[in-house]
């Protein structure tokens, strides 16, 4: 690795920090303008005034905002966090030690499904142009983008798990399986395999299939539409022209050259379609009760909750700044005209 | 109609009648039309005509490679024997690189631009010897890059990293990697200066010693032409105008066309006072190519019958190695005698 | 963006930051207190909006069957009186002394208070959108045309989110009328009146309403044990409360708990408790777990706290319930108060402030550990963590006390004659010291070593709940031993769920929506509760009109 890339790299990872840093500040201060209280929000008006203001003054939201917002960035640095204002307080990194891997469990396979799928159709579809194939594909990417996920998800639902029987419908395991599971890292796919524990893991992989197909193909159409013209336009290059005259079949000069070569825009696209990824997982995570922080966050807003709210738009921001600098250096990898 | 001396066993192409149709918005246009000529075992063919007069479209048309909206509306190439116009698919994709090989204009953007050298060959022979282990093809893409003078270090360059006198020899090298029996240089050299083009020609020639390769050498600049080809075949609006060794066409141009083609040749060592001679007219449009000869609004030397009739290519009287399309040199004429 | 930008816009905020704070920009600040009522200039002719002939038009104007049949088709029950039907001295004065609805009544009252159809009573009536489902709106709008209807109101609906909307009406100013909904803490009148209608509780819930008639009443019928004095008390009380209308009680919406054929013991009474230990399967069951000793149950709800002395809110009240047993508790499906952890009915004091209660002498905690009057000296020294249960038992209770290891005696702030119905709350339910330290809340503890007919094994947060039969049990054991309670995120897939059959019983919270749709699935049961969920609307005695 060349000096210069080093440098590169250490500079965008150090470019995430401020980032991530108005975010929360600016989170932090949204929060504390949208009108509502998180006490009276969650206690409702059973609870006295009296005793209002004091659990008020016990949480610490009487402090001066700077003393809040600056506990909160040492707390942050520190990975603390500290309780959920509300609903039990539970400590959120406890809570986010939890829902985070469940959303990463999600997540993870309807990207990959949404990258691979998404683009080896636009590929076909730009190598089909102007048949039928090309057409079907078009259609389907405008369909799979327009349906609302949590029509999709009970659609889903509905078909292949009350209908068919074909999986189970909603959750992360069967209910009996779960009473014996003991999760370590709570990613349950690792610690199943970890444990040997192969009802389980059945159970998880199908319990994993709808909802990450559903979330999936939502994401899936514009990867398709991407891949498609930029296919098209690399098919028209003049390196696809001489490796035909060389005898290159048409599958490997589309999959093998022209696809190899629009990868910069789809890479860009995987870490645009991240963030908005994290936001499908909300509505997916609720239509299969998918126990994640999608369904945590919006939880929290409605209750007002700011320690949590802060936190979980925090760690969210992390994710993105991070999948963002791999792209930035994954570009090196992919094309070599790219120089530091 | 046709007559020109052709078969036996030192006649690799042969090409009967061939026309190219471009199938525009405004009608058909006739790319190549009618010609006739036939290719020699172990020649450099130079292949000169002005832009869009159909020359490089006839060297596509060779390998079967003119692409929607174009087709080979009629006529018969037969390669070695073989009727290539029959080939399917398969078979053709086969012929590509193996028999018939093409070295494009630009090889920067010729060369996959993600695609290292050494790879780009190793494809190329696995693709038509799938048998050959890669240690193998490795081996022979070194030898083959040293023996066209490119260091074997350089063979895990990017093409980016190459300058353009080795990109064409990449190229070269990718033409002959499968012992192609015919090599069609589609402006091979137009993009390179005059130093790194001696070089290439050069090389070019020893090939051609070597191996007994035949080159097709399609390209505007009619210097190079006299400099390494055998014999020279002249096309004016898709149509050939004059075919014949090199030296004697040179020396006694038959056509008006060629005349005026060597006249606007600008000579090295061009007096102060000499005007540059320019060629009257345009070149006509192909959907509407002039009646009769093609050439006869620009001819110099037009007859009445020129804008009648369609003369045919023809043996000039004396000598049958020296074919003309014109009616100067043909009977039914009632003009003036060629000049001898 | 440039280096140089990006610090300016950092040091913007955090000048942002420190002038905000500056300004001491917290909620608090904000609150009026709400004696001061009108503005400081203003001169001193400001006055309440609301009269009795006032409220007393809206209770005549409108019309409960209609707006039920209209919004709910049906479904939801008229309240015409604050105190549900199925309740110990429960009556109906709003029907009595307005009927159905009696329009004549209500022009005739606006005409004398001095409103024509010129001069109209204008008022703003405001309700949430969406924290009562989206029927509300609805609800209101019917309402508007109702009280319209006597051609002397103008109604102009207004709606804000709850979070703002609870802090509106806490405040006490801003609304003149609204709407609330409430549950029940026990099963008895006084805690579906005092909160409305007594000077010291009502501005609690917006009312801010204070009559010495009101508190007096009420404080003879919630002093007295005797059940007599007690009956003809509440119902007096009902005809002075339709005359001065605190509040005006609107209807009740039911529950719905779905469940597959060959569950039987589903039962569920006007207490409103979900009892899980007779819960059975019988012929043609086909249970979710495969088993007929796993039952599985399904909930929208979520786990708030399982802290005895801390839980407030309704699953988590019915967790503690099943696992763990109140001083006194009611029979199954009804309202009859019997013996729990208590081994008699407790004696009252003569001036009915001391209760004292034996306890038996086999209680056990579900690992063994003896539990005593001690445990019970314990849950009330909890109280004092302000767990947000705490205020509910700190307003009734002065002190408790142990003479021996199973005499627990109650010494009350006044006489209550509902004590007893409040010793069947969870905040009765005896925490285990190991898992529940005196000094501190555990709302989410690990397991639960109860006294009730199940424990709690194990919580999944977010995804189940896994209780297991007591062996230590005082009772009647359980009939299913094991009960997974499975947290869903939405009720459609929870009627996806149980309509599918990956759950035995879908309870809170199914919703009329897929209630409807089940009731005509094959194989499933669907059984309509008559709720304690009360819509009513208050009238803010708070809100000044005049002045200026």
């Amino acid at each position: 690795m060349s000096a210069s890339f080093r440098n590169f790299v250490v500079a965008r990872v150090l470019l995430t920090v401020p980032m991530v840093l108005i975010l929360v500040t600016m989170v932090f201060f949204v929060m504390r303008v949208l009108p509502g209280d998180p006490i009276r929000s969650q206690l409702g008006p059973k609870v006295s005034e009296a005793q209002a203001e004091a659990i008020r003054e016990r949480l610490g939201l009487n402090r001066p905002l700077t003393v809040q917002y600056f506990d909160f960035l040492w707390r942050m640095v520190t990975l603390d966090f500290g309780n959920a204002l509300t609903q039990g307080e539970r400590p959120i990194r406890d809570e986010l030690s939890e829902l985070l891997p469940a959303t990463i469990e999600l997540t993870l396979p309807a990207m990959t499904l949404t990258a691979v799928v998404g683009v080896l159709s636009g590929a076909y579809a730009a190598q089909r142009r102007k048949r039928p194939a090309d057409y079907a594909i078009r259609v389907f990417s405008i369909v799979v983008y327009a349906i609302p996920v949590f029509f999709l998800g009970l659609m889903f639902q509905i078909i292949f798990s009350v209908r068919l029987g074909l999986f189970p419908l909603a959750g992360r395991m069967d209910a009996l399986l779960l009473r014996d599971f003991r999760p370590v890292t709570n990613f349950y796919v690792v610690d199943a395999i970890v444990q040997g524990n192969w009802p389980a893991l059945k159970s998880l992989l199908l319990h994993l299939v709808m909802p990450s197909v559903t979330l999936g193909l939502i994401l899936m159409g514009p990867f398709i539409r991407l891949t498609r013209v930029n296919m098209i336009e690399a098919l028209q290059a003049d390196y696809i022209t001489a490796g035909r005259a060389r005898g290159l079949p048409e599958r490997r000069l589309t999959y093998r050259h022209a696809l190899r070569n629009t990868f910069i825009p789809i890479l860009t696209l995987i870490g645009l379609q991240f963030a908005l990824l994290l936001a499908g997982a909300v509505l997916t995570e609720t239509t299969f009760s998918w126990p994640g922080m999608g369904r945590y966050l919006v939880k929290r807003i409605e209750l007002r909750d700011y320690n949590a709210v802060q936190s979980v738009i925090a760690v969210f921001a992390l994710a993105v700044g991070a999948i963002s600098v791999m792209v930035d250096v994954l570009y090196a990898f992919v094309d070599p005209r790219v120089r530091y | 109609m046709v007559t020109t001396p052709g078969g036996g066993k030192d006649t690799l192409v042969q090409i009967r009648d061939l026309s190219v149709t471009y199938h525009t918005r405004l009608g058909p246009l006739s790319a190549v039309s009618g010609v006739s000529f036939d290719i020699r075992r172990g020649e450099i063919l130079g292949l000169v005509g002005e832009s869009g007069c159909g020359k490089s479209t006839l060297g596509r048309a060779l390998m079967r490679m003119v692409a929607p909206p174009a087709e080979i509306s009629q006529g018969q190439l037969l390669f070695d024997g073989e009727d290539i116009m029959a080939y399917d698919g398969e078979k053709m994709r086969d012929f590509r690189g193996r028999r018939v090989s093409m070295i494009f204009q630009d090889p920067l953007t010729s060369l996959n631009p993600v695609q290292r050298v050494d790879e780009h060959v190793v494809e190329a022979i696995q693709v038509h010897e799938p048998q050959t282990t890669i240690r193998v093809a490795l081996n022979r893409a070194r030898t083959l890059i040293q023996t066209l003078g490119i260091r074997a270090n350089r063979l895990r360059d990017y093409p980016h990293q190459l300058s353009g006198g080795m990109r064409q020899r990449v190229m070269a090298g990718l033409g002959l990697v499968l012992n192609a029996d015919l090599i069609v240089a589609d402006e091979a050299t137009t993009s390179l200066d005059v130093i790194v083009e001696a070089k290439l020609l050069d090389e070019f020639k020893r090939l051609r010693d070597e191996f007994n390769l035949t080159i097709l050498l399609i390209t505007h600049n009619i210097a190079l032409v006299a400099q390494i080809a055998d014999r020279i075949a002249v096309m004016y609006a898709g149509q050939m105008a004059e075919v014949g060794d090199v030296v004697t066409v040179f020396d006694d141009p038959c056509h008006p066309y060629t005349e005026g083609l060597l006249r606007s040749v600008p000579n090295v060592k061009l007096n102060e006072r000499e005007v540059l001679y320019k060629m009257g007219g345009e070149p006509p449009n192909l959907t509407h190519p002039p009646m009769g000869c093609r050439f006869h609004p620009r001819c110099p030397m037009a007859m009445p019958i020129c804008s009648a009739e369609e003369p045919a290519l023809l043996p000039v009287v004396g000598d049958v190695e020296h074919l003309v399309h014109c009616w100067l040199h043909q009977p039914q004429t009632r003009g003036a005698e060629a000049q001898a | 963006m440039s280096r140089k930008s990006l610090y300016s816009l950092f040091a913007a905020l955090v000048v942002l930051a420190m002038v905000l704070s500056g300004c001491g920009g917290t909620p608090e600040a904000t609150v009026a207190p709400t004696a001061e009522v009108p503005a400081v200039e203003e001169p001193a002719e400001a006055r309440p909006l609301w009269t009795p002939e006032l409220k007393q038009a809206f209770a005549a104007a409108i019309d409960r069957e209609v707006i039920v049949d209209r919004v709910f088709e049906g479904r939801n029950t008229p309240a015409y009186h604050m105190v549900p039907a199925g309740y110990p001295y429960a009556t109906e004065p709003f029907l009595d002394k307005y009927g159905t609805r009696d329009l004549e009544m209500a022009k005739a009252l606006l005409t004398d208070a001095g409103y024509t159809e010129a001069n109209p009573f204008v008022v703003d009536l405001w309700y949430p959108p969406e924290h009562y489902g989206t029927t509300t709106a609805d609800v209101m709008q019917v309402i508007k045309e109702q009280l319209e209807e006597t051609g002397l109101m103008q109604v102009n609906l207004q709606s804000q989110n709850w979070a703002e909307y609870v802090n509106a009406f806490v405040e006490g100013e801003a609304y003149p009328v609204f709407m609330l909904g409430w549950f029940p803490d026990f099963v008895d009148p006084d805690t579906w009146l005092t909160p409305f209608s007594s000077c010291i509780q009502s501005p609690d819930n917006g009312v801010n309403y204070c009559d010495e008639k009101m508190d007096e009443l009420l404080l003879k019928a919630a002093a007295s044990s005797d059940p007599a004095v007690r009956e003809a008390t509440y119902a007096e009380i009902g005809v002075y409360y339709a005359e001065q209308v605190p509040t005006l009680p609107l209807f009740f919406e039911p529950e719905f708990i779905t469940y597959r054929d060959g569950v039987e013991g589903v039962t569920i009474g006007a207490p409103f408790e979900f009892n899980y230990n007779v819960l059975s399967f019988g012929a043609g069951a086909s249970p979710a777990s495969g088993n007929t000793d796993t039952i599985i149950i399904g909930t929208t709800d979520e786990v708030n706290s399982l802290d005895p002395q801390d839980a407030y809110a309704t699953h988590d009240w019915e967790i503690l319930k099943n696992t763990g047993l109140t001083l006194l508790q009611y029979t199954p499906g009804t309202a009859d108060l019997v013996l729990g952890a208590a081994a008699a009915f407790p004696e009252v004091s003569d001036d009915g402030k001391t209760f004292t209660f034996t306890l038996r002498d086999d209680l056990r905690f579900a690992d063994g550990t003896p539990v005593t009057s001690a445990d019970y000296v314990r849950m009330w020294d909890r109280f004092a963590n302000e767990g947000q249960v705490s205020g509910l038992i700190q307003i009734y209770v002065e002190s408790v006390e142990a003479p021996d290891d199973l005499t627990v005696v109650y010494h009350l702030k006044d006489s209550f004659g509902f004590f007893d119905a409040l010793t069947a709350t969870a905040p009765f339910v005896p925490a285990h010291p190991d898992t529940f330290p005196t000094d501190s809340i555990v709302a989410f503890p690990d397991k639960i070593d109860g006294t009730g007919p199940y424990r709690m094994v194990s919580l999944t947060s977010g995804q189940q709940m896994v209780l297991a039969a007591n062996p230590e049990y005082s009772g009647e054991p359980a009939i299913i031993p094991n009960v997974i309670i499975r947290y869903f995120a939405d009720p459609t897939t929870m009627s996806n769920a149980v309509e599918k059959g990956e759950i035995d019983v879908a309870w809170r919270t199914l919703g009329p929506v897929e209630a409807t749709r089940l009731q005509d699935v094959a194989g499933l049961n669907v059984v309509k509760i008559d709720a304690p969920t009360l819509r009513y609307l208050v009238f803010n005695m708070n809100y000044m009109v005049g002045g200026e």
